[in-house]
Formats: structure tokens, sequence, C-alpha cells
């Protein structure tokens, strides 16, 4: 009975529209059977017409009969709703149908319905469609594929027979759902890259989705693969395996002003969550997990209206050095999986910033510390005064930032490998004042590729008296708005107006025309009379902040009284601004393949990959051994997957570089790789990986609306509980209209084949 | 069923008929008269009644000594005072059985033949009347007496239909028992062999008697109305058929044309009348029929 379903929406009326063809030629028997006799004399006449017409008669009355059991099938197959498309009958298209079954393995399908996820139903209804359609062994062809691997199909091309079920049934039943977040839009046109090269066939594409609206609705993209597969005449079923909107909220960012922090520090974690329900959410709460421990204090969630976002901010102090793992777990939804958030912070003992002033007395240096660790055990900030000396001689990756107080000029090879450390991430503040080589800072810090300094410095000014109203000797900064003057930017800030300025660098392109200032260049502060005071520009993958005015109070009074509080805080955002990224820890969402490169010099070919525990899989392995390969070194550091590209801080240009892919990072959690020195030692990048928030919109998009998106037609979706075997299941809507033609067709000859085999005596008036 | 005068000579077929009998004496007097002059003419046997005078009656037969007495024409009437012979050959095979309305075939060659008979007898006429299948069953001898009718409607009655049509044998029996020159009308369905039929009707016409053919069929016969699935089983072993009548009623019809076409072509091959009646024709009007086909041959 099972099989019947692929060709009927209703297959209960199939088997007895079937008894029912047989009622007329039972009714034609029984006519023979039962009759009148009739005692007739003019016999001899009946026979000869008898005779003469006999050939003929059992011709139209075989006819008649076989148009009566014809009508009879039409009305049973309009009942059963027949759903074979006579286009794509065997019959008419040749001796192969090639379908190609697409597996939704988003997120999403992690959906929990009645105690399972969606994801195994959309197994389950594989199964049944494979195992219906292999009844008929010889007649098609099948590919399927998983739309987070449309370039790694499950099976390509197989003729559909009981072997190849064999063969699929154990591997289907051991499939899982991904954490990816993926379109439609690869799958579809990886199933019309199988299919387009086949010639003779009748191409059929089935995608077994949750049909989100997210996915479907509101991308052109979309539309367009749908359109490439009508232009090779394939048909579409998106056979949808969710029919409602679930409620879910989702943990969708967790961010904060720094991943480094030092122990014992306040360290501030941002959640931003939102409510991808119809409804408020209210009551929720989130558990806090550091290394795997739920802390006892939870955070709380305030309500947060359907489809708005909350941000709720929460604070941790570590009390011990290393990389940490933290984990915020909302409580459990429809989708568990995007309830938990994973990130991994750098905890130190300090957090290590160097203040380089070639000023004799470095007063200035000073100051700037004072600012930044008056209480080392409140800011957990640790500052190192040196001369520049110190550019050559000390690893810089490992301060946080880099101030450059009162530098006259450097040495070529710390100006090389400051501009690498910047290249790299970090972050260097200059406060030159008027011992500076100018002549250095607007040569060799302009070079093209490692320009340090943003301006071309031009002359020491002072504040004219005889310009100023009330005889002042100073003037005030104007701040623009900027994570750095956060306590200037308040509204009503009366910390701005306290600064007072009285010498400072004038720029030499000021008297240039605005247009050729370099774009990259963004002057954060300006005194009252215009001219800029602080800029800003990158340089790599790092910031430079110049200051032209000194970081002391021999050109303005910025570190004392009234001006020093909103100093301090300017410096200890400044330190957050700059700080370089902590290259042992790093955050991201689960998709694509992760890939890490990095130079031959820096790091052996080995690498060791811890990998989180698997939910699902216990016996999955948790540790892993790589061996990376040498690559051409690439400008972009990997063709957009997630490749992770380590700075080349060699400084000696392009080089030979290493890589290898963890095809296993494919879950939530937190991975823990592993390279080495080439002096052996061991270095550890922690990587929390959290799902997608792509994915956590459970809205289920409009069947019409995405049916629509083929002009054609071409695009038809089916429930999951309908769908039949591969060979069925569609364009009934075009059969009713066809069967019907059909139905009255049949009728009208039979009538008119009845009135020609009746006999109807003329009525005489 | 009864087979008395009554069941052929109801009241108001004899109203009928009795409204020819003006018609039907001038049909037969004229013929008399003018075709068949009787070599006994004027010369009476037995004087068997008088008659009232009407136009056209011959002016010398009138008896004068009656009219003394009453002022009004009666004319003498004598025995043997004619001499045409009528001899009704009535077909009593099992084909005549048939009927699907209120007569069968039999039913209706007697009512006809009874008719004509007692037309004939009331012209002084005799009439003989033979009933047939495969033999002639009953033989009522020509007669022109005043009570001869009654012997007529016996033999018609006395017999039903049964038994299968020899029909040469029969005419050439009929043929050597007629030895006075005859009308004799052949009332039958003529299911018969058509050469047989044929050859017989070329005796009786060989021995100068004029032939009629009252052809008499049933209106299913002729028009075919069945419905439904029938079995067919012919009388005299016609044979059986099982099938859809409407199915063969084109066929059917084609064949009886051309049965009938067959018998009206040979009939005029052969000088000999033919009339086809149906068993729902009123009998008046097939008498009438009979009576102008006969003025028409008098008026050659």
């Amino acid at each position: 009975m099972s099989w019947l379903s692929q060709f009927f929406l209703n297959p209960g009326f199939v088997l007895p529209g079937a008894a029912l063809a047989s009622v007329p030629i039972i009714i034609h028997l029984l006519s023979r059977l039962r009759y009148k006799k009739v005692r007739f004399a003019a016999m001899e006449f009946l026979l000869q017409s008898d005779e003469l017409n006999r050939r003929r008669l059992i011709i139209e009355q075989l006819l008649l009969l076989l148009l009566r059991i014809l009508a009879v099938i039409l009305i049973m197959l309009l009942l059963a709703r027949f759903v074979l498309d006579p286009s794509r009958m065997m019959m008419l298209r040749g001796a192969t149908t090639h379908h190609v079954v697409i597996v939704d393995d988003s997120l999403s399908m992690r959906e929990t319905d009645s105690d399972r996820i969606v994801f195994d139903r959309a197994v389950e209804t594989l199964e049944k469609m494979l195992s219906q359609g292999g009844s008929r062994p010889g007649s098609l062809r099948v590919t399927v594929l998983t739309t987070s691997g449309p370039d790694r199909p499950i099976v390509t091309d197989r003729a559909l027979d009981n072997a190849l079920l064999q063969e699929l049934t154990p591997r289907l039943r051991n499939l899982t759902c991904s954490f990816h977040a993926v379109t439609p839009t690869a799958a579809l046109a990886a199933a019309e890259n199988v299919l387009s090269g086949d010639g003779g066939i009748s191409p059929r594409v089935h995608m077994i989705t949750d049909l989100r609206a997210s996915d479907w609705q509101g991308h052109p993209e979309v539309a367009a693969a749908l359109k490439s597969l009508d232009s090779i005449d394939a048909n579409v079923t998106l056979v949808q395996v969710v029919t409602d909107s679930a409620e879910n909220m989702v943990v969708k960012q967790l961010t904060a002003d720094t991943f480094g922090v030092a122990v014992g520090v306040p360290w501030r974690l941002n959640l931003t969550l939102q409510n991808h329900g119809r409804k408020k959410s209210s009551g929720l709460r989130a558990t806090v997990r550091v290394d795997g421990s739920v802390l006892p204090v939870n955070v709380l969630v305030p309500d947060v209206e359907a489809g708005e976002e909350a941000i709720v901010s929460h604070d941790l102090i570590f009390d011990s050095p290393g990389q940490h793992e933290v984990e915020i777990r909302l409580d459990e939804d429809a989708l568990r999986e995007d309830n938990s958030r994973f990130v991994v912070v750098e905890v130190t003992d300090k957090r290590a910033i160097l203040l380089v002033d070639d000023e004799a007395r470095q007063q200035d240096a000073e100051y700037v510390s004072a600012a930044l660790s008056a209480d080392p055990q409140l800011t957990g900030l640790a500052t190192e005064i040196r001369t520049s000396d110190v550019l050559t001689s000390a690893p810089l990756q490992t301060y946080d930032c880099i101030y450059l107080l009162n530098v006259r000029e450097l040495p070529a090879d710390a100006t090389e490998l400051l501009a690498a450390y910047v290249s790299g991430g970090g972050g260097v503040a200059w406060f030159p004042d008027d011992q500076a080589n100018t002549t250095w800072y607007n040569t060799t810090l302009q070079t093209d590729g490692r320009k340090l300094f943003p301006v071309l410095l031009g002359s020491v000014q002072s504040v004219a008296s005889d310009v100023l109203q009330d005889d002042e000797s100073f003037l005030n900064p104007v701040f623009e708005r900027h994570p750095i003057f956060a306590v200037y930017n308040i509204p009503d800030s009366p910390f701005g107006d306290v600064v007072q300025i009285s010498q400072w660098f004038q720029t030499a392109s000021d008297g240039e025309q605005e247009d050729n200032r370099d774009e990259s260049v963004r002057v954060l502060a300006r005194l009252q009379n215009g001219d800029p005071l602080i800029l800003e520009h990158a340089l790599g993958r790092g910031r430079v902040l110049t200051f032209l005015t000194s970081a002391g109070k021999r050109w303005s009074n910025w570190p004392v009284s009234p001006a020093a509080p909103g100093y301090v805080v300017m410096h200890l955002l400044i330190h957050q601004y700059l700080q370089h990224p902590i290259r042992s820890v790093e955050s991201r969402d689960v998709g694509g393949l992760l890939r890490f490169e990095w130079p031959v010099s820096e790091y052996t070919d080995s690498l060791e990959v811890f990998l989180p525990p698997d939910a699902e899989d216990a016996a999955a392995d948790s540790f892993l051994r790589l061996v990376a390969a040498p690559v051409l070194p690439s400008a972009t550091g990997g063709d957009g997957d997630n490749s992770a590209a380590a700075p080349d801080t060699s400084g000696t240009g392009p080089a030979e570089r290493l890589a290898v892919s963890v095809p296993q990072a494919n879950r939530p959690g937190v991975y823990r790789l592993k390279r080495f020195r080439q002096d052996g030692e061991g270095v550890e990048t922690w990587l929390a990986m959290s799902v997608p928030s792509t994915e956590s919109d459970l809205a289920v998009a409009d069947a019409a609306v995405v049916e629509a998106l083929s002009e054609s037609g071409h695009v038809r979706v089916i429930a999951a509980d309908v769908a039949g075997g591969l060979s069925g299941s569609d364009a009934g809507r075009e059969m009713r209209w066809l069967l019907l033609g059909l139905l009255i067709f049949v009728l009208v000859c039979e009538q008119l084949m009845s009135l020609r085999l009746s006999f109807h005596p003329e009525v005489r008036t | 069923m009864t087979h008395g005068l009554e069941r052929f000579l109801q009241p108001d077929e004899i109203a009928k008929i009795s409204r020819l009998e003006l018609r039907a004496r001038k049909v037969v007097e004229g013929f008399v008269s003018g075709l068949h002059r009787s070599p006994y003419f004027g010369q009476s046997t037995e004087f068997v009644q008088h008659r009232e005078y009407v136009p056209g009656d011959d002016t010398r037969r009138i008896d004068w000594k009656v009219w003394s007495r009453t002022d009004r024409y009666f004319l003498k009437q004598f025995e043997e005072d004619t001499n045409v012979r009528v001899v009704l050959l009535v077909d009593g095979s099992e084909s005549m059985q048939f009927g699907t309305g209120s007569l069968t075939k039999f039913d209706y060659a007697q009512t006809v033949a009874a008719a004509l008979s007692m037309l004939v007898l009331k012209q002084n006429d005799s009439v003989g009347v033979g009933l047939f299948d495969s033999q002639i069953r009953s033989l009522i001898p020509s007669s022109s007496r005043h009570n001869h009718l009654s012997a007529v409607l016996r033999g018609l009655s006395a017999e039903t239909a049964g038994g299968k049509t020899d029909m040469i044998g029969v005419l050439r029996r009929a043929a050597e028992a007629m030895s006075h020159r005859s009308i004799v009308i052949l009332i039958s369905d003529l299911l018969c062999d058509r050469d047989q039929l044929f050859r017989g009707l070329q005796l009786l016409r060989q021995r100068q008697h004029e032939v009629l053919i009252v052809h008499t069929m049933d209106d299913q016969e002729l028009d075919f109305d069945y419905a439904g699935t029938l079995r067919f089983e012919g009388l005299e072993d016609g044979g059986k058929l099982t099938c859809d009548p409407a199915a063969l009623r084109e066929g059917y019809l084609d064949a009886v044309k051309e049965f009938q076409e067959t018998i009206r072509r040979r009939c005029a091959g052969s000088i000999i009348d033919y009339k086809l009646v149906r068993t729902s024709d009123h009998l008046d009007a097939v008498l009438s029929h009979l009576l102008n086909f006969r003025i028409g041959m008098t008026g050659k």
C-alpha cells in the first residue's frame, strides 16, 4: 500500500476504485446472462443482420466497455488525487529520472519538537522517499547531499536499488545535523551542477527543509537558484518538515572591551539577547560557566519584547592567570544550541604597557604611568618606563600597547620592529615634543607600507597672547565622538573645558588643500583655532594614535588638576583601544572550514588540537594531531574560508607559510590549538566557537510565497507527511484538471457510443 | 380465445364492413359483368330471394309483379347467379402465431378471410376457404349459398396456427382442386422459401386464376422496436440468437426491406396483386384497399 502514496495523495481510494473498475465488466456479463426470451417469426432477417454486423458489434461493444471502465478509473484517480505529472512519466520522457535529494542540515533543523530534533524527521522522510523509490529498480538515479556540504555529496548519481538502500541506511542513520548557518542557495546550485550534465533524463530536485522565512524569503539569490533549476527543466519539491513557527530566545553576541584581563580585575562581559518569538519573554535567567563550572550567580535577563534585543552586562573576576573558558547559557527553548555562547579570555597577573620616553627625566612617562597604574590592583595594568632602546631588545608582542613619548628619532631596526608590531595588531600612541627630529618623522615614518605617523610635522606652535582674550595663554581642545573620549563626550561634560593646551605641533600639511589630505587619517580632536591635536590612523591590523602635544604638563595642564580626572580615564581607555589583540584567545562562529596559516619561521608544522566534548557522541575524538602543509603566501590569507593567518612578525616580507585545516572543528565549544616554536616551546591558542545567530529566527516561510518564487510553477511545497517516493508527489493540480478534462471527454464518447448502439424510437405525433 | 362468429365479426367490424357494402357490390357486380361474363348469364336455377333495386342494377331482372303490388322495384335473385369464385388461402403455419398487438398474424388473417367471405357471399358470389401449413389442413369448398358463411367461419376457427409452411405443395394441391377459374387470395406472412412460393403461384396463374397476396406482417416484424438484451427463438425452427436488438435493427430492417422488394418485384413480374398489411391496420382500410385495387383492375 505504501508505494501508492508516491502517486496518490489519497491512496485509500485506489484499491476500492480499482475494484469498481470491474463493475462495467460485471454488468456487461450479467446483461449477457440475464435476458428475456422472445419467440420471433422473422428470424431469417435477424440472423442475416447478425451475420453481417457481428464483427463490428463486438468491436463497438468492447470499445464501449472500455470507455466505461476508463470513466470509472478516471473518477477513482480524481478522488485519490493522482499526482503523477504525465510530462514526467518514464514512458514519455526517457528511461531514467535523476533525483537530487537535498537534506537541510542547517542549525535551525536542530529545533526540538516532541522530544526529538526536526533533522531526525527529515532523515526519516529521506529514508521513506528512498525506500519507496527503490521499489522500481533501474528507473531512478539518485544523488543525496546536504546543505552544509553541497560539495561533498553522500551519494552521487547512483542507481536507486536495494543494494544502494542497504548501503545508505546505516549512513543516513549516522547522519548528524550541522551547527552551521547555511542558505539553500549553494545546495540548489550544486543540484543544478549535478543535473545539468545529464542529458535525456528527467531531472528532479527534492529539498527536505524546515523552510525558514529567514532562508527562503527576501533572498533574490534563492529565487535566482530556483530559476536556474527551471532553466534545465527540473521540478523542485520542497518537503516541509516544520509547519509552525516556534518561540526562540538567542544569545546573539558576547562582547567585551578586551579579552585580555589581569587577575582580580573585574572584566565586563556584554550579552546581546534577541527574542525571535511572537510573545514577550520574561523571567529568563542565564547561567555562567567558567572553565565548565557553573558560577553561583545567574545573569538576570530583562523582559524582551517580541523581535527586540536586549543588552545585559555582567562582571567576572578571575583569580588565576591563563586562558579561561566562559559560557553563557540561557534556559532551554525550541532551539537549544543557540542558548549557549562561548568566549575565551586570557588572564594574566598584569597587563603590560611599554612607555618609551627619551626625555631625560621621563617625567611625561611618569604621568602616564600614574594614570594607567596608580593602583595596579584596580586596573591590573603594569607600566614599564624605558627609553627607545627597548624597542630592539624586548619582545614587543608582550605589551598590550606602546606609548612613544618625546622620541627624537628611532634607529631603522627599531622602526621596522615597531611597524611589524603595529601591522600585527599592536597599538601605538605618539606624544612628540620639541626635540623631535621632524625630518625623520616626515620621511622615515611616512614610508609606504609602514606609515607610522599620520601627518607631516610642522613647527611647534604656542598660543600667542595677543590673539587671545583675557590674556589667556592656552587653547581648549574640541573632541570628536570617540571611545577614548567617553568622559568628554558625555553631554555637558565639564572635563573638556578644563583641558588647556599651550603648545603643540602644527602639521606641515595644514596649508595644503583638504582634498589632498590622507583619508585614512582621522582627526579626533582639534584646538579651538582649528589646528588638529589628536589623530588616528591604521597600519595593518594595528592602530596608531598621535597626540600633537606632550603627555606631561610642559605643553598642557592635562595631567594635573583640574584636568587630571579626564586624563586618567582617557589613558585607561587608550589602553583598551590600542590593546594588542590577544593572540592566545579567539572567538568565531561555527561554519566553514577552520584553517590556520602561519610563517614557517614562527612555528613547526605540527598542530595539536584538543576538541571540546561532544554531547551527542561521547566516543568522538577529543584530541587530534595534524601536520601543516606548505602553501604559497597569499595576500588575503585564505580564500574566504575561516582561516586564521598568523602575522608575519619577521619583518622580512612574504615568506614560506604553513597551513592546516581542522575539519573536526564543526561544533560549538572551546578548541585548544597547540603549535610549537622552532625551539620546541608550545604555544596554545584557545578558540571559542559558538553557533551562528543567523539561524535563530524559527519563523516558517509562507509556502505560497516560496512557490511564487518561481513564475513557471515548477516549485512546489508539500508537507513531509504526504511526501511519497522519489518518482511522484507533485504536479497534482495540473493532473486534476487534466484528469477532469479526460473524464469529460470519455463520458461524452461513452454517451455517443451508447446512443449509436441503442435504439431510440421516433416519437410519432 | 373464442372462435365463434362474434370473434371475427364484432359489431363494429360488421358496421364498418356494411359501409363498404355498396362499393363492394358495385365492384363485384362490375367485375362479373365487365370482366368475367358468366356463361350462365340469365339462366337461374333456383329463386332465392328478392333484393331492392339500386341504381346500376340490371333493369331486366326487376320483378315487375312485385312492382305492381308494392310500387317498388325489386330484383329477383337466384342461386348460382354468379360466375365469380373466390378462394381464400389462409396461412396457418407456426410463424403466423407471432403477434405483439391484440391480434396475432393468424388472428388477423382469419379476420380478413372472414370479412372477405362475408363480403363475397353478400354479393352472392361463391367463396371457398383453405387453411394450410405444410399441407391443407381444412378446406371449405366454394359455395354461394346464403348459409355458407357459417361453414366458412367454422372452417377458419376450427384450426390454430402450427406446423411448417410447405407453400409449393399447398398451392399445387389448391390449383389441382380448383376446376373453375377463380380469384385466389393468399393471406400469409410469406416466411417460406421464396422460389417455392412463386413456383406455386405460377401454377395458379398458369391455370388462369387471379391471384391476390395479402402479406400479413406484425408491427415488430416491420419496425423491430426491441430494446435490451433479448434471446430470440425462431418459430418453425428458425434458430436462436441472443443479442442487443438495437444494434442489429438497421441490418434487420434492410433485410426486411429487401425481402419486401423481392416479393413485390416478383409479384409484379407474375401479374399478381400484392398488398402488405400490418396486423395493426384497420380491417376496413384493408378491405377498402382490396376493393379499390379491384376497381383499378376493372377499369382497364
